[in-house]
């Protein structure tokens, strides 16, 4: 039967991400450091509090999206760390912007900032966010995010690794605790 | 004033496990997936979180978005406080009669459609309509399954329900049970009516209606649903084990912490079952979802028929004439499935069923154990393994990519089934045959299996469905024989199975070469034939 | 206060709306007409409410005048239910009708429409006091004609047509009552009511039954059931508003009324009969529900609610007749008189809902001026009294907990539950009952979608209206007060509803001669379910007010992933109510047409789309143009014998003269 194999899979498969099964990187030890700190500082950011990320697309070249689908993954899970992604920037406490904001995106960006409720962190993530990377100067293009809403935190990289997201959340975070 | 205390102490457990609840389900499915997932305490977060935001509200809404989280959380509430969750015999058990509460239910999903039309928005709109058509079509359902319920315990308060032993004492509840599950499975928006955990807003029911909610509001929309969630697991675990429900009057430390303990382990059992569920099934298009609720109808309407069956025929408690209408039951839905492999699987069910039968039999006719036995043994070798097993692998070798569809939609198929089902009971009331048989509720269920065979042939298009058609037949004079030769010569019992499993052999064998030759398996292309 | 009171009280009403009437007539002074209607019907509520408090279980005889065809106006318990209904509803559709006039001064003649009201109302009220069938239709007739002026009010090609369907099929209804009535009577119609029943006993069994079908028709039609419903949504919205929220809310229940009184008299007649009833019920529940939901018309769809409602009533008494004939056993009869009592009571709130749902439809067409829901939308916003009324007249329009419609429903399905225990009934009526108990269940949700469904798409939202009028709320407070208070009336007589059902149902108890009242089958108390509900929401308010103290809040465009949003990408009722039209593709009929031609002509890939989308009538075209169709061929065929010659007429003349001596000698 397809059903009792599928529930032996689910119930006695291995666990992804557990730590003893794969071989991990420093890397992997990394995010694992950086996810617990992201978790203590969510934690104690306004008092006992979860994370509620709305990722917004403005002309990137999903580059960054995918990078984002493997946070949400079975081997990065940020699920545990209680970060979560949402469907609507009414329930975002943060924005992960990407792409280098093109001149049609520009309004829709705009508009998903100011749908979301302060206080609201804004996170640009790739360099075509912080600038317009490789689309620097083009006519097409605004060019950086930070010319259409205020940015809290800049992830370089094209794409940035996960691991660097997540440590881009955490200064994000942290600047937020000192404020 | 002990029920006074059960209840505020009930309420108040539910409210507060109800975060849990939902984190629960969200951990059980994490771990499924093989991640760790986060902590079951993290709905407990959020919504202190969403108390502390700020709130943007549309500049398109009115009063009712705003009054939309108050009404939605207070029926969630007020049902928590009503309901038998804890403690049976609480101080509003007189206000916890099935429409009453249905009724709360259904205002608490007006206010949120309402809230979702508010804003304007294509999303809201989208939502509202198809939770408005789900909770449209599921009052029917739920009076059903209680209108049974209460008709067998006499009482129209679900208070007096959970205080009885349901299924234990009276087993063709279980399938009022099932359908309630298919009913809370739809009115808490998860799978397969809905996924809870999209972020796509074509797919969405529920959430599409709470976009536009930020801040306290969304935290109290989303309490509602947890607590709603919480309710419809501790009602159904206490339909089923209503010996973990305990007495309001005389409550003390010693019951009261019973009654917890019994709840948190009640909340995580169901949490993790209904994980598994939406780990194994897939979300059906809204569009099937008729199909969905029209099984869940027959259901529910199967558990009242069987139940005034109980009452008219003063069968009581019989093994032999429940696994009689579970025979004919499943024979239901293989009568709406045009898919052949979903009829096989069916069949066999049927027949096992039909060895059932046989074997409770047994039990009462004490001179022919022996040879019901061996009836039901083979039964269940021939009919629920080697027939299903011939006729898969005829229909192995050129597997259609579409099977041919049925003449009738799934619903309406199921709707027609019901209709024979009437149509042969009227007629077997005024014949004669019925006084004179020991067993005639077996009668009923034979004859029905005869004319849902015939009609089986008639509205299905595929050539092998014709063959399961013919088997349904078949087994509906398995059980006359049962039931009115007291006994047949174990040669000749044996010598019809063998004609049987060799008939159908050659069938399908004639079948898939039908197939091979022609192309197609459609009675419709196969008519070309006859030129 | 004792029994003259009560006599001169009803007097002193039916003076006073005959002076009110010819006010009206005479055009001078309308508003002090318009008060004194008001004032009379105060006086008719206030004289109806004491009868039923203090003598109801007498019947008064008001007057004896021999002289005029044996009228002799009787006031009896029935009766006076609806006596009082109609004059308290009379009175709150009397002020909503001053400002709403005076809003339409243009389209409506005023005086003759306010003419013709209150001589609507003052032919209802005298159907009620009526004793014997000549008096009955004599009403009756002055109901029929004058709704059948005040469809046609606003003088346009559309009202008049619906106006003639009207005409025909009222007055094919009410030959049938003359009919039955004739059978009954053995010719005569002035025999009074109290003799209905030996009456119906007198006549052999065949001609009872036709007499029962004449009726069922008779009655049936002028209370919209399906299939003699087809003039229902078409003329009830013609009307203005006022007049709409009078036909639908009060005059169908004197079909009820009629139907009760009349049917229920009957002794003796086959099971099958009682069976009829209750499937034309079903029928008409399922067919108004789901018509109600896939109607675009705001008035329309409130129409085929009314079909819905007095589909439900029907089937209560239908299920009550139906039992009552297949068993005399004790508790089937009290079960039975028990379902007429919920029946009852069912009308009574259909009257005040509908009623309200009406006055408020008037309000929003009198906003945007067009009927459709496609076009409204956004007047919550501007309307904030007038929609929290007509939300909780929207709420009391399903079967939901706190409003008085609840609690008819739950005793019928309570006393069906119960009748399912009773063995001696057999099988087939114990099917009958469960197939009931499922279409009632589903009638009931479809009419909560139908009803959320107005209202959401016409008040909220963004507006779709091209001329939507702002003006202050304050302007109209006489539309809205009225609306207001039967909202309110129908939490009351929700919060009363054991009380008054108990009452209710001990009249109808001793009626069959039962001493004890007849027992409630649960032990809920309804007062309890609203001051539960109530304490609910409060808690509510106080626990997010105390963990939410300070109000962030920030206004800001509806999400909609960053696009400007404007009211074309609202969900329209077409769309709203698509999934349910998709489920029930079969009992509704619906046009789609595509048609696409190339916008230039030598390229045909870029084309202009037109799609058209459509409902049908399936009774019309299955049930009521295949009956044209084929007296058309017959008159068709009758019309070679016209050739206009008159000779050829004479001749005809004598053959019938030949063929009837023949017959006779």
């Amino acid at each position: 039967m397809k059903l009792l194999q599928l529930l032996r899979i689910l119930l006695l498969g291995p666990r992804v991400t557990e730590k003893v099964e794969i071989p991990k990187t420093p890397e992997d030890a990394e995010f694992e450091k950086v996810g617990e700190e992201v978790k203590e500082i969510v934690k104690n950011l306004y008092g006992g509090r979860s994370l509620r990320i709305r990722a917004v697309d403005a002309g990137s070249t999903n580059g960054e999206e995918i990078e984002l689908t493997a946070l949400n993954n079975a081997y990065y899970d940020i699920d545990r760390f209680g970060l979560s992604f949402v469907a609507s920037p009414r329930h975002a406490d943060m924005l992960f912007v990407s792409g280098p904001v093109t001149r049609n995106l520009e309004r829709a960006l705009k508009t998903t900032y100011e749908a979301a409720p302060q206080p609201c962190i804004v996170v640009a993530l790739g360099d075509g966010a912080i600038d317009g990377g490789i689309w620097k100067d083009s006519y097409a293009v605004v060019g950086g995010v930070e010319k259409v809403i205020p940015v809290h935190v800049k992830v370089a990289g094209d794409p940035p690794r996960p691991v660097e997201i997540l440590r881009g959340v955490l200064s994000a975070l942290r600047s937020q605790e000192n404020n | 004033m002990s029920q006074l205390i059960a209840t505020l102490l009930q309420a108040a457990f539910v409210i507060a496990i109800a975060p849990f609840m939902s984190g629960i389900v969200r951990m059980c499915k994490a771990r499924l997936q093989g991640r760790k997932g986060a902590s079951p305490f993290l709905p407990y977060l959020t919504i202190a979180t969403l108390f502390k935001k700020e709130m943007v509200i549309s500049e398109a809404a009115s009063w009712v978005f705003r009054a939309v989280p108050f009404v939605v959380l207070a029926t969630s509430v007020s049902v928590a406080f009503i309901l038998p969750l804890l403690f049976v015999g609480g101080k509003l058990a007189s206000l916890s009669d099935f429409l009453i509460v249905g009724g709360i239910l259904m205002i608490g999903s007006i206010f949120l459609v309402l809230g979702g039309l508010d804003p304007g928005s294509a999303f809201g709109g989208m939502g509202s309509s198809r939770e408005m058509t789900l909770a449209a079509l599921v009052e029917p359902i739920i009076i059903m399954i209680f209108a049974t319920i209460s008709f067998v315990t006499g009482t129209f308060a679900i208070d007096g329900m959970v205080g009885q032993s349901l299924i234990w004492a009276h087993p063709y509840l279980l399938l009022s049970v099932v359908a309630f599950l298919f009913v809370a499975l739809a009115e808490n928006a998860r799978y397969p009516v809905d996924n809870p955990a999209t972020h796509l807003e074509l797919t969405m029911v529920h959430e599409a209606m709470i976009l536009e909610y930020s801040g306290p509001y969304l935290a109290m929309v989303e309490m509602a649903s947890s607590i709603k969630l919480t309710v419809f697991a501790l009602l159904l675990s206490n339909l089923i084990f209503p010996s973990t429900v305990l007495g309001a009057a005389g409550v003390g430390i010693v019951s009261i912490a019973t009654a917890f303990a019994y709840g948190i382990v009640k909340v995580v059992i169901v949490a993790a079952l209904l994980a598994l569920l939406e780990t194994t099934i897939v979300k059906m298009r809204f569009y099937r979802m008729q199909e969905y609720l029209s099984i869940a109808f027959i259901t529910a309407l199967s558990g009242m028929v069987v139940a005034i069956f109980a009452v008219y025929a003063k069968i009581g408690i019989t093994y032999y004439a429940m696994f009689g209408a579970l025979a004919v039951f499943f024979v239901i839905f293989l009568f709406g499935h045009a898919r052949s492999q979903a009829m096989l699987r069916y069949y066999a069910l049927s027949s096992l069923a039909i060895a059932g039968i046989a074997l409770s039999l047994s039990f009462i006719k004490e001179d022919e154990k022996t040879h019901l036995w061996i009836f039901a043994l083979v039964t269940i070798a021939v009919k629920s393994i080697l027939v299903p097993r011939i006729i898969r692998s005829a229909q192995k070798k050129y597997k259609d990519v579409i099977d041919p569809r049925s003449f009738l939609r799934p619903a309406s198929s199921y709707f027609i089934a019901v209709v024979i089902l009437i149509a042969t009971f009227f007629i077997l009331e005024n014949t004669p045959i019925v006084g004179l048989v020991e067993y005639s509720s077996l009668l009923y269920a034979s004859i029905a299996l005869v004319a849902l065979g015939l009609a089986t042939m008639i509205i299905h298009r595929n050539i092998f469905s014709e063959i399961i058609g013919l088997l349904v037949i078949e087994n509906g004079i398995a059980v006359f024989t049962l039931v009115t030769v007291q006994s047949l010569p174990l040669l000749v019992e044996l010598g019809v199975f063998i004609v049987t499993a060799v008939s159908v052999f050659i069938l399908s064998i004639l079948s898939a070469r039908i197939r091979e030759l022609h192309g197609s398996a459609d009675t419709e292309q196969l008519r070309k034939l006859t030129e | 206060m004792d029994v003259n009171g009560i006599i001169y009280g009803v007097f002193v009403y039916f003076l006073a709306l005959a002076l009110a009437a010819a006010l009206s007539l005479s055009g001078k002074y309308l508003k002090k007409a318009a008060a004194l209607f008001v004032g009379a019907n105060v006086i008719g509520f206030i004289t109806g409410a004491i009868y039923l408090a203090r003598f109801s279980s007498e019947q008064i005889v008001l007057a004896r005048w021999e002289w005029l065809f044996h009228f002799s106006p009787t006031l009896s318990f029935l009766p006076a239910i609806f006596f009082t209904l109609i004059s308290g509803v009379a009175a709150l559709v009397g002020v909503y009708g001053v400002r709403y006039l005076e809003l339409y001064e243009k389209t409506y003649d005023q005086s003759s429409t306010q003419f013709l009201t209150i001589l609507f109302v003052l032919g209802m009220q005298g159907v009620l006091f009526a004793n014997n069938p000549f008096a009955f239709l004599f009403f009756w007739e002055v109901m029929s004609i004058t709704s059948f002026f005040l469809v046609m009010a606003d003088r346009t090609q559309e009202s008049a047509r619906a106006a003639f369907l009207y005409f025909i099929m009222t007055h094919l209804g009410a030959s049938a009552i003359l009919g039955g009535f004739l059978i009954l009577g053995g010719g005569s119609l002035f025999f009074d009511f109290s003799q209905l029943q030996a009456a119906s006993q007198a006549v052999s069994p065949a001609l009872a039954v036709l007499s029962f079908l004449l009726f069922l028709f008779g009655f049936g039609s002028k209370a919209g059931l399906v299939p003699f419903h087809v003039w229902l949504p078409e003329a009830h919205p013609q009307a203005p508003s006022n007049v709409s929220a009078l036909m639908s809310g009060l005059m169908l229940k004197i079909a009820v009324y009629g139907f009760l009184k009349v049917v229920f008299s009957f002794v003796g007649l086959p099971y099958w009969t009682g069976l009829v009833v209750i499937v034309l019920g079903l029928l008409s529940g399922i067919v108004g529900a789901l018509y109600a939901v896939v109607e675009r018309d705001m008035k329309k769809a409130f129409a085929y609610s009314s079909i819905e409602n007095m589909g439900i009533i029907f089937t209560m008494l239908g299920v009550s007749l139906y039992v009552m004939q297949r068993s005399s056993s004790e508790e089937v009869v009290v079960a039975a008189a028990a379902i007429t009592a919920f029946a009852i009571f069912h009308a009574i709130s259909h009257a005040i809902f509908k009623t309200a749902l009406f006055l408020s439809s008037g309000v929003v067409i009198s906003r945007v001026h067009t009927k459709s829901l496609e076009f409204m939308g956004g007047l919550a916003k501007i309307l904030p009294v007038f929609s929290f009324a007509f939300l909780l007249a929207i709420l009391a329009a399903g079967p939901l907990p706190p409003f008085s419609t609840f609690y008819g429903e739950w005793g019928f399905i309570q006393n069906m539950i119960g009748l399912l225990h009773v063995t001696s009934l057999g099988t087939s009526v114990s099917i009958v009952l469960v197939t009931t108990l499922s279409f009632i269940g589903l009638i009931g949700g479809l009419a909560i979608f139908a009803m959320v469904k107005i209202f959401g798409i016409s008040m909220l939202g963004l507006s779709r209206a091209e001329h939507m009028e702002k003006r202050a709320e304050k302007t109209d407070i006489f539309l809205v007060a009225p609306i207001l208070t039967l909202s309110v009336a129908a939490i009351v007589l929700g919060i009363f509803a054991k009380s008054i059902l108990a009452s209710l149902l001990a009249q109808r108890a001793s009626l069959i001669g039962q001493v004890s009242p007849v027992p409630f089958l649960s032990g809920l108390s309804s007062a309890s379910v609203f001051f539960v509900l109530a304490f609910m929401l409060a808690l509510v308010w106080m626990v997010k007010n105390y963990f939410a103290k300070e109000k962030l809040e920030r206004s800001y465009q509806t999400w909609d992933c960053g696009q400007p949003i404007d009211s074309s990408m609202e969900y329209t009722a077409t769309a709203f109510s698509a999934p349910v039209r998709f489920f029930f593709l079969r009992f509704l009929g619906r046009d789609k047409v595509l048609k696409s031609q190339p916008v230039v002509a030598t390229n045909p890939w870029i084309r202009k789309y037109v799609f058209v989308f459509s409902i049908r009538s399936v009774w019309k075209d299955k049930l009521y143009e295949p009956i044209a169709k084929i007296l058309n061929t017959l008159a068709q065929r009758l019309r070679a014998i016209q050739s206009g010659r008159i000779q050829y007429y004479l001749l005809l003349l004598l053959a019938t003269l030949i063929i009837t001596l023949i017959v006779v000698l």
